[in-house]
């Protein structure tokens, strides 16, 4: 008797609970829909209108009734979507919780000091060139180039119209290597423009598109810059650092409360 | 007993409340109210004559660990890591270090915007988090409550302050803080991007990259808000109504099932009226044409006379590889006739589209050299990176098995094809993958202004990965010797439009439009072939094709019976993976007059240009791994470039 009393109890219960408290009980409360008022006003940078919101509220429903029956499915459990959106707010967290401090000016320079190579600005160089195109082939090409050096007087730094028009430019300021293979390639003219004389016509040097003679008007070598001029990017490197070095810690703590055993290796 | 249903009640109670409820808020399927604060987009301007402006060149779709496939394929690069990888620093990749070949000069990563999370949950005090034991004492502030939390998370507490904990605590909150962190005006340029992963009823892919003037943006719009492009469109709007410009960019229409460059609209399949039409192509100004996915220029299936058309081909939905990809409607070239079809009816052009190329790579390391790819969607650093043997040959002989193989297929000695993909045997394996694609751009500056209006006025080209420099001008007046002028780009600027425009009104003097065309080959890379036009027109209520070779390298000439330039030849040596410059040309410039120009006719004009042939990646990584060449897969590729077109539109006389 009392175990049937028990059983009766128990399917009211079940229903009570399908019908107030349940999975099956979804309660649109004001501050939720004022959540999604504002959600969409972040995208749209306006409130939605009454149709709108009541579209938002219908695909929230619909979402919630699919979210739930999932949850009751327990389609979350080695889900790897559902695994890295936690990984990721669990990291934000850790993150988040380790601020590293200002640095001061003496910790500024020992960093600065330490990773000077990471801030020398590279050698650079001003140059024009004459170019010669291979439309006649290499040898007339050459031959052109070095009968026009023999005719450049030390007067001109610049002299384009003796030569083919060019696919790029003629007059380069302050250009770092790197820039300079970017418009020349790995070339025999990349190399000449940071060991060439300065002051002077010489070549002919061949580059990925044909032959040029070079006039280089000025050369900087390689500068450390003073670390005033760069505080700002110092000071957010010096940031960074000191924060993965915090959170690389705070993983660490949290990984000690874990034992890790490996099967795998386990003979 | 009546204690028993409390407790029980009780339980369920806690259980019912313990659910979460609204985990983000969602967008609109169709937000109706046009923003309330207009404020206007500040117009780009510089002081920097167009002769001046420069190449760039760029990768515009990309994805790091914020993808959640990224993230199931095991990548955990971030996007500060993705930046610092393009601009040529070393950073470190599962414990290897890795450097780009050579650095990019500008980048947008372009995570998936699906459960990227649309809210900065501990900033809003309603969210779900906030409302948590753990989100409420990070909202309550202070020292004291830090201490909890980590005492909870069992971390060692340190000082910190509410503003900070709120900061990184959002997705995008992180891709603004990489955008903004690795920007250096000059240098290098990033763009705040992410990606729209819209498909079609039938599966196709309708994918659109969305890209932000601003390094600061509202939070993105996803396909969970709506699946729908259109809808996509009324978000880009309300952006730029708040001062910010936004575009979006089509990808992959290849894998589209015919639904990306359709007649008809997305939304409701019908047919396109004027507005319509002239909305999309405000909204989308730009399509990618080639990335690792394949290239969506053409296929020889709707270009049977281009002998060059069948080029990394990938003709099935994306991870479907039985099912394939119908043709019409899926390409650009196709939809650069369209275009012009459904102007003549509607009287304006939906498909008047710039192109770009990009990567798509799922690693977060952009490379775009063919040994710098060894199969599926990641880049790599040659040096540190290349796979090993084993994994080589892995991807050479089977390949990512398709999805339609028995359990145990994959480790038969043999293929199992299955019966869809007996033409194209490859088909759904690692082989039919691309080295990916490069956009190239001219601008006055390396700088967000002047890259994002170069976008905006489409003066871009899009190459299979190498760094063709190609620029393109039309005009009705340029006389052949032109190009002789060392100052000529000045005047071609002056008298004409750069690629992606339209020709200026025809003269009553001229008889046909003038393009001057200029190519020079990747300044480390391989010659080049030749430089083609690739025009439509309309013609009657359809459109037509044709190709011309408007410069050859080498003493070619085209042969007036068939038409045709003779192939250029092959110097790849396969034993050893190389290639000489002994054939080719490093540079072309020349002008070109369309000989069977009618004025009546409304045309579109684009350049295709040819590298002479080289090795394919996967001959490559076989090479390097002694292996032998896969079979199915050409060996040697020819790069290439497509630029933006030009596109011609009678006067109406009525």
């Amino acid at each position: 008797m009392h175990f049937l009393l028990a059983g009766f109890l128990l399917f009211a219960g079940g229903l009570i609970y399908q019908s107030q408290t349940s999975l099956y009980r979804i309660v649109i409360t004001p501050a939720h829909v004022a959540q999604l008022s504002r959600g969409y006003a972040l995208q749209f940078g306006t409130p939605p209108d009454r149709a709108t919101l009541e579209k938002l509220i219908e695909r929230d429903v619909h979402d919630e009734i699919l979210f739930r029956q999932g949850l009751a499915l327990q389609l979350e459990r080695n889900d790897d979507i559902v695994r890295r959106r936690i990984v990721q707010k669990t990291q934000f967290i850790l993150q988040d919780l380790e601020a590293p401090a200002e640095p001061t000016q003496s910790q500024l320079q020992a960093y600065y000091a330490a990773h000077a190579a990471r801030y020398r600005l590279p050698v650079r160089a001003s140059f024009s060139h004459v170019y010669f195109s291979l439309q006649q082939g290499e040898s007339a090409a050459l031959a052109r180039a070095r009968s026009v050096l023999g005719n450049l007087g030390s007067g001109a730094s610049r002299a384009p119209q003796l030569g083919d028009a060019f696919t790029d430019n003629y007059d380069f300021a302050d250009y770092e290597p790197d820039q300079v293979t970017r418009v020349f390639g790995h070339t025999e003219f990349s190399q000449a423009v940071f060991s060439a004389p300065v002051g002077r016509w010489s070549g002919p040097v061949r580059s990925a598109y044909g032959w040029h003679l070079l006039y280089v008007s000025a050369r900087q070598p390689p500068v450390q810059p003073p670390l005033a001029s760069l505080r700002d990017r110092v000071r957010n490197d010096y940031l960074q650092d000191a924060q993965d070095t915090a959170n690389g810690k705070a993983f660490e703590n949290l990984a000690e409360k874990f034992a890790i055993i490996r099967e795998d290796k386990a003979r | 007993m009546k204690m028993q249903s409390f407790t029980l009640l009780a339980l369920f109670g806690v259980a019912a409340a313990s659910f979460a409820w609204g985990q983000s808020p969602s967008g609109s399927a169709s937000p109706a109210a046009a923003p309330a604060e207009q404020s206007p987009i500040p117009a780009y301007h510089t002081d920097i004559p167009p002769a001046q402006r420069r190449v760039f060149f760029g990768e515009m779709h990309l994805h790091t660990q914020m993808s959640f496939d990224a993230w199931t394929f095991g990548t955990r690069t971030t996007p500060d890591q993705a930046y610092k990888f393009g601009k040529g620093l070393p950073i470190t990749v599962n414990g290897v270090t890795a450097q780009r070949a050579w650095p990019l000069d500008f980048m947008a990563v372009t995570d998936h915007s699906e459960f990227m999370g649309a809210i900065a949950q501990l900033n809003d005090p309603d969210s779900e988090f906030s409302k948590t034991e753990t989100g409420q004492q990070i909202r309550a502030g202070g020292l004291r409550s830090f201490r909890v939390l980590a005492a909870q998370l069992h971390v060692k507490p340190t000082p910190t302050d509410l503003a900070n904990a709120a900061k990184a605590s959002h997705a995008w909150d992180v891709q603004m803080k990489a955008t903004q962190d690795n920007y250096e005006p000059g240098k290098f340029t990033t763009l705040l991007a992410y990606e729209w992963t819209g498909s079609s009823p039938q599966g196709g892919n309708l994918h659109r990259n969305v890209f932000f003037s601003s390094d600061k943006a509202p939070p993105p719009f996803s396909s969970s808000d709506s699946n729908i492009a259109e809808d996509l469109w009324d978000y880009l709007d309300s952006v730029r109504a708040r001062g910010i410009d936004a575009i979006a960019i089509p990808h992959n229409g290849n894998a589209s099932g015919g639904a990306m460059y359709d007649w008809n609209t997305y939304r409701g399949n019908k047919p396109m009226d004027e507005a319509y039409v002239q909305r999309r192509a405000m909204e989308e100004p730009l399509t990618e044409i080639v990335q690792n996915k394949g290239q969506s220029d053409t296929v020889p299936e709707l270009s049977p006379n281009d002998e060059f058309a069948n080029f990394e081909i990938y003709d099935h939905l994306i991870a479907q590889p039985t099912k394939l990809s119908a043709a019409h409607g899926s390409y650009i070239r196709e939809a650069f006739g369209r275009g012009l079809v459904i102007e003549s009816k509607v009287g304006a052009n939906p498909y008047k589209y710039g192109v770009v190329g990009a990567s798509d790579f799922h690693n977060g390391l952009s490379a775009s050299d063919e040994n710098a790819f060894a199969g599926g969607a990641f880049g790599i650093d040659p040096k540190t990176m290349s796979p090993s043997a084993a994994v080589a040959k892995h991807t050479l002989t089977l390949g990512t098995p398709p999805l339609e193989l028995d359990a145990d297929a994959a480790s038969s000695p043999e293929p199992v094809i299955p019966a869809a993909n007996k033409d194209r045997p490859v088909r759904g394996t690692a082989l039919e993958n691309s080295g990916s694609g490069l956009t190239g751009l001219w601008a006055e500056e390396n700088d967000r202004g002047a890259i994002f209006a170069a976008l905006k006025r489409k003066e871009t080209f899009a190459t299979s990965g190498t760094r063709i420099r190609v620029r393109v001008f039309g005009g009705w007046g340029f006389e052949p010797k032109i190009i002789q002028d060392r100052d000529w780009v000045g005047r071609a600027y002056a008298e004409g439009v750069p690629m992606g425009s339209d020709l200026p009104a025809k003269p009553a003097e001229a008889h046909a439009p003038r393009f001057i065309l200029q190519a020079a080959k990747d300044p480390d890379g391989a010659n080049l072939d030749r430089i083609q036009i690739i025009k439509l027109w309309l013609d009657g209520g359809t459109y037509k094709e044709k190709i011309f070779d408007v410069a050859l390298s080498g003493k070619r000439r085209i042969d007036r019976k068939t038409g045709k330039a003779a192939a250029v030849g092959n110097t790849v040596d396969l034993k050893n993976g190389t290639y000489r410059n002994t054939i080719g040309a490093a540079e072309f410039t020349t002008v070109w007059s369309d000989p069977e120009f009618d004025v009546t006719k409304p045309a579109v004009y684009y350049t295709r240009t040819l590298e002479i042939p080289t090795p394919r990646w996967s001959t490559l990584l076989a090479v390097r791994n002694g292996l032998p060449i896969p079979q199915g897969i050409p060996p040697t590729i020819q790069e290439r470039a497509w630029t933006s077109p030009i596109w011609y539109t009678p006067v109406k006389t009525d």
